[in-house]
């Protein structure tokens, strides 16, 4: 299917949320799912046997393909995402709701379509009435699984076909199947109307290691087949034929997103590896950022650090953080320590000797209650290490997990969402008897397993002081730190755009938290969105930020960027922003003023034209 | 027609594993069989309809069995429960 050219249509944006990161350029392809829906007719009483003969037969298929798309995720991402379809093979293998259909059949000559959907869909109005998020994800599997089943029943042939090209998938919605299917074909991303960010769906782009957009509510239907897209999903945005000034920038942001546009061969650091230097010398540890269940994204990650091992094979580069929770997220229920303590040994050896930072559970209650408890405020709630603290069972075993790793040498330790220094003083405590633990069983430890928090919220960053001399380490958690300290909600589409990792407020956190820091001799790193974003590089550099942890795919343009630099400059620029700048706004326009001056601004501020906001201030 | 109550004991509530081995259970025996919490009726033979319950630590559920066997089916299914669902508590 040969692109349509559309050059007189106009423009259009869309905002969602970006569900898996990256930035995928290329044509739509638009996907209709028809919802099927039965009609009530009474059968006659000799086509019974047959209606429930095509019943069974539906059924089985089913279930043979549900198994296919299972192994076909079993191969292309691993056990976590198949285990989405384990369960859907289980429910529709119910014994129970499967009678019930075949005996409505034969007792209330109901068409075997209608049979299906009537009881199907009387479940998932139960599972989409609860409370827990977990429970409404499951109707929409329950979903998957009855239109599976109608679209047998009622013969229609489903147009899942290949797509011919490298296209852009663009929808209404999208089943864990549809995604997998899709992927084997060339599939640059997807962009749906619906979904959140913790959908099945997401989850499985997340493993896919591509690009995605959900919850971008009333885009699809203004999408045709052909229509060229940019899919952003570094600032959750969809562009519907941008205009050729956009494209370049993108194109060009892209090849440093996928490290193309910077040399692909060779070692990215030329001495001292990992540690990038600025054009004066000044070094800067780099590292990534990882979850558990991305398969895609630690196998580069692994390449990655080995490329830098060329220069000298000691200095790999390391993990600044590895999330833990994502298991959690995929299986519905926690792992067992013995299982934790093999992922983790795992991935120690796989960078050894570069340090792994593993940080542990940052989830929201909603992940640990079943029940019907709702929480109000979740953002602002019972999260992280408040659920650890009150889950002693859970936590030791994740701190026993972690320690046994440790053994390997290069472990370090993490705790997420830390608001007062009692709390962290009670998790060393849960640590030392964690540590107690394995002592009484003779299992080995390392013993100077570096401790270490993130700084997300306010009153860690106000309060770094207090902090510093119990730990090892400060990781700046900037996202989460924007977000408490705006009071914003980056995926509330009325208020996303108030967002501003940049704003003073922010910065001036970020810049005590460094202060604390260096009075105390311990090293600050910073491990959110903030490390990665072109325009930011400078002020970080100039505050005395000592490492940065960005996603494997932002190391090569993180320490492109760092070798232009001069660290002096941009201690000035810093400290000059940091005192006088009153918005964000007023820190970019001084940031590219500085940028501009040494012709830099090529190089660093196409990100900005496209966040929107220095379109006006470059055109000056 | 019996019943009994019992509460779930393991941490993680009742989770999709748990489920399923309580149809598995509850189908080896003639009687029906459901599951009562909060004044909703399930099937305890419909795995669709045990993991609607999404029951967590420490809820109390009312089981309740009728049918020839009842009273096996009973025995082995309390068990089951107040064994934690052999996890972690």
């Amino acid at each position: 299917m040969a692109p349509r050219h559309k050059e007189a249509k106009e423009t259009l944006r869309f905002s969602g949320i970006a569900a898996s990161r990256g930035i995928a350029i290329g044509p739509a392809y638009r996907y209709f799912r028809t919802l099927l829906y039965a009609e009530d007719h009474a059968l006659d009483l000799s086509e019974v046997g047959e209606e429930i003969e095509r019943f069974d037969a539906a059924v089985q298929k089913a279930r043979r393909e549900i198994e296919k798309v299972r192994r076909v995720a079993e191969q292309k991402v691993g056990t976590p995402a198949s285990s989405i379809f384990e369960a859907q093979m289980m429910m529709v293998s119910d014994e129970f709701i499967l009678s019930t259909i075949r005996q409505r059949i034969k007792h209330e000559l109901k068409p075997a379509a209608f049979a299906v959907d009537s009881e199907f869909s009387s479940h998932q109005e139960m599972l989409k009435a609860s409370d827990s998020p977990i429970m409404r994800e499951r109707a929409d599997d329950v979903e998957d699984i009855k239109q599976r089943l109608l679209r047998y029943l009622l013969d229609r042939k489903k147009w899942l076909s290949k797509i011919e090209e490298p296209s852009i998938l663009v929808a209404e919605s999208l089943t864990p199947a549809d995604a997998i299917l899709f992927a084997q074909s060339s599939m640059l991303g997807f962009a749906i109307d619906g979904g959140g960010l913790t959908s099945h769906v997401a989850i499985l782009a997340r493993s896919l290691g591509i690009p995605a957009l959900v919850a971008l509510h009333s885009a699809a239907e203004h999408i045709e087949t052909g229509d060229l897209l940019i899919l952003d999903g570094e600032r959750g945005e969809l562009i519907v034929c941008p205009d050729p000034e956009t494209l370049r920038g993108y194109e060009s942001e892209q090849s440093y997103v996928l490290g193309s546009g910077v040399e692909t061969e060779g070692p990215i650091l030329e001495d001292g590896a990992p540690v990038a230097k600025t054009a004066d010398g000044h070094g800067i540890t780099l590292l990534m950022n990882l979850e558990f269940g991305n398969e895609v994204a630690i196998l580069e990650a692994e390449r990655l650090s080995e490329a830098t091992a060329l220069v000298d094979g000691n200095k790999r580069l390391g993990l600044g953080l590895v999330r833990t929770e994502h298991f959690l997220l995929l299986h519905d229920e926690f792992p067992t320590e013995d299982e934790q303590n093999e992922l983790y040994r795992n991935l120690a050896d796989r960078f050894y000797p570069a340090p792994i930072t593993l940080r542990t559970f940052d989830v929201g209650g909603d992940k640990v209650l079943s029940g019907s408890y709702r929480e109000d405020n979740p953002f602002l709630g019972w999260r992280g290490l408040r659920i650890s603290l009150d889950e002693p069972d859970l936590f030791l075993s994740q701190l026993r997990a972690i320690l046994r790793a440790s053994a390997r040498g290069n472990v370090k330790l993490m705790f997420p969402m830390v608001t007062t220094v009692d709390e962290l003083t009670r998790a060393h405590a849960y640590l030392e008897e964690a540590r107690g633990m394995l002592r009484a069983n003779g299992e080995p430890f390392d013993d100077h397993l570096p401790v270490g928090i993130m700084v997300e919220v306010p009153s860690a960053a106000i309060m770094a002081e207090s902090f510093a001399n119990l730990v090892d380490y400060f990781s700046i958690g900037s996202n989460d730190l924007t977000q408490y300290t705006l009071a914003v909600d980056r995926g509330n589409d009325l208020i996303a755009t108030l967002y501003q990792e940049l704003h003073p407020a922010v910065l001036r956190l970020i810049q005590r938290t460094v202060e604390a820091g260096k009075r105390a001799g311990k090293p600050v790193s910073i491990c959110g969105e903030l490390g990665s974003y072109p325009l930011a590089t400078p002020i970080l550099v100039g505050m005395g930020i000592s490492e940065i942890s960005v996603s494997p795919t932002a190391i090569r343009s993180l320490a492109a960027r760092l070798h232009l630099l001069q660290y002096e400059e941009c201690k000035t620029l810093a400290d000059r922003v940091i005192a006088n700048a009153v918005s964000p706004e007023d820190v970019k326009r001084q940031i590219l003023q500085f940028l501009s001056e040494r012709q830099l601004i090529d190089v660093f501020s196409e990100t900005a034209l496209r966040a929107g906001f220095g379109a006006r201030l470059i055109k000056k | 027609m019996i019943q009994k109550t019992v509460t779930i004991k393991n941490r993680a509530g009742l989770h999709t594993r748990p489920a399923a081995a309580i149809v598995k259970l509850a189908s080896k025996f003639h009687s029906e069989f459901f599951i009562i919490k909060d004044g909703f009726r399930i099937n305890g033979k419909s795995i669709i309809g045990v993991m609607t319950l999404a029951a967590a630590q420490g809820t109390p559920l009312e089981l309740e069995f009728d049918g020839p066997d009842e009273e096996p089916a009973m025995r082995e299914l309390v068990d089951y429960f107040e064994k934690g669902f052999e996890e972690e508590s």
